[in-house]
């Protein structure tokens, strides 16, 4: 019963059912249906430097990284893919929403994107850092930067 | 009754038991996005449930979740699943070891809701019923129950993920498979060029997709003939997604269920009595 309210199209009504500690043990059966990803996701970062300068974006390549010929049966890299696009998808949906969008910075997909990018080596006199999602699509050819975070003390 | 629902138990503990090996040390590879510094934080998803910062529940799990512990669960994860493997191919299960796989499996997705997928939320069922199973000695109605839960999800599954295909205009036109072969993540460079020059192949395999998981659910109703054919259907779809798309796990998560389904449609055992006379 609780699959077929959780594959139901209004979160209203799961949420009214579904208690949020059950929630994640409820199957949500619906792959990649019924728009299927046809981007991907790729994460930059920036530094501020001391005295105002910026430095160039660098991308955190493994997050988006081509798959090897072994990925039928090895593919760790598919978890942290998909948290990406998890994060990226639902950041986006965030801002979205005009009401959500004045408190995007304390929402957990955004904390954790600054946290983990924060964590990452930096470059001596680097004070503060800026996180940027792209996405891409093949299809049509395209790259569109979809959310820029404002920059963040790393002191 | 009680020997074919063993059977059936034991080949999906098998099946289930290396797919959770294969993916637990896939995890243990990935430590560090788990990490307080990963995009999987514990520190920072925690803020995310009342349950997991607030109550006498939260200092518990807390301990349980955070990282410092966590690592030695995904370990436990792994190596119960690599026992369960090894004990379903010579003898009965054991509830403990069960308990264990759905636990920890059961802990990751409560850590964070990011980075999950189908395969992990069949693991769930199919571990989760597998210990209620076998908390319960032969010939229960418990472990018939078991397995008639894990038949009605898969059926579930195909027909929910079928059914939201066919609302969606790119899945009937082909742009939306034309559209994941495309990308780095789940996609395939040489097919991506195949289905670009060729839309009718796109739109082909697209309806294909719709029309496998949305009539998988015959195997209940209809003729007990058309079981094998839908059974062995299943596997190729798995077998192509993961070849195409890298969704490895798939092609053990689902399949680990066909023992279930067979066991259920099979009623008086027609099914099973045709597998092992072959």
């Amino acid at each position: 019963m609780a699959t077929i309210i959780e594959a139901l199209p209004s979160q209203r009504l799961q949420g009214y059912f579904l208690p949020e500690v059950i929630s994640p043990f409820i199957p949500r059966w619906t792959f990649f249906a019924p728009n299927p990803g046809i981007h991907d996701y790729h994460l930059l970062y920036r530094y501020q430097f001391q005295g105002g300068a910026v430095g160039l974006w660098r991308q955190v390549a493994q997050l988006t990284r081509r798959r090897t010929k072994y990925a039928v049966l090895w593919n760790p890299e598919k978890r942290v893919n998909k948290v990406l696009t998890d994060l990226a998808t639902t950041l986006v949906s965030y801002a979205n929403i005009r009401e959500e969008n004045a408190l995007i910075q304390v929402s957990i997909p955004y904390i954790l994107i600054i946290n983990y990018v924060s964590n990452l080596p930096r470059p001596w006199g680097s004070i503060k850092i800026q996180f940027l999602l792209m996405r891409r699509q093949a299809i049509a050819g395209s790259e569109e930067v979809i959310f820029v975070s404002s920059l963040h003390s790393i002191l | 009754m009680t020997y074919d629902s063993e059977i059936a138990l034991r080949a999906i503990a098998l099946i289930a038991g290396i797919g959770v090996s294969i993916s637990g040390l896939e995890d243990l590879a990935m430590l560090k996005c788990f990490s307080d510094q990963g995009l999987l934080s514990w520190e920072v998803n925690r803020l995310e449930n009342r349950w997991s910062t607030l109550g006498p529940l939260s200092t518990l799990m807390n301990r349980l979740i955070s990282f410092r512990c966590f690592r030695f669960v995904l370990l436990a994860r792994m190596l119960s699943a690599v026992l369960v493997a090894a004990v379903a191919s010579v003898s009965s299960l054991n509830p403990t070891l069960l308990f264990v796989v759905f636990a920890s499996s059961a802990i990751l997705s409560l850590r964070s809701r990011y980075g999950l997928d189908g395969a992990h939320q069949m693991w769930l069922v199919l571990f989760g019923s597998l210990f209620l199973a076998h908390i319960r000695p032969p010939g229960d109605i418990a472990r018939v129950a078991a397995l008639w839960f894990i038949a009605i999800q898969t059926g579930l599954s195909y027909f929910v993920a079928g059914a939201y295909k066919t609302v969606s205009r790119s899945w009937w036109n082909g742009q939306g498979l034309i559209g994941v072969l495309g990308t780095i993540t789940y996609g395939n460079n040489t097919l991506y060029k195949l289905v670009t020059g060729h839309l009718l192949i796109a739109r082909l395999v697209s309806w294909a997709i719709m029309v496998f998981e949305c009539s998988f659910w015959f195997v209940f109703v209809g003729d007990t003939r058309i079981v094998p054919f839908m059974l062995a259907l299943g596997v190729i779809f798995h077998v192509g997604v993961a070849l195409t798309m890298g969704l490895n796990d798939f092609l053990l998560a689902f399949p680990a269920a066909y023992p279930a389904v067979v066991y259920c449609v099979s009623g008086s055992g027609i099914v099973l009595s045709a597998i092992r006379g072959s």
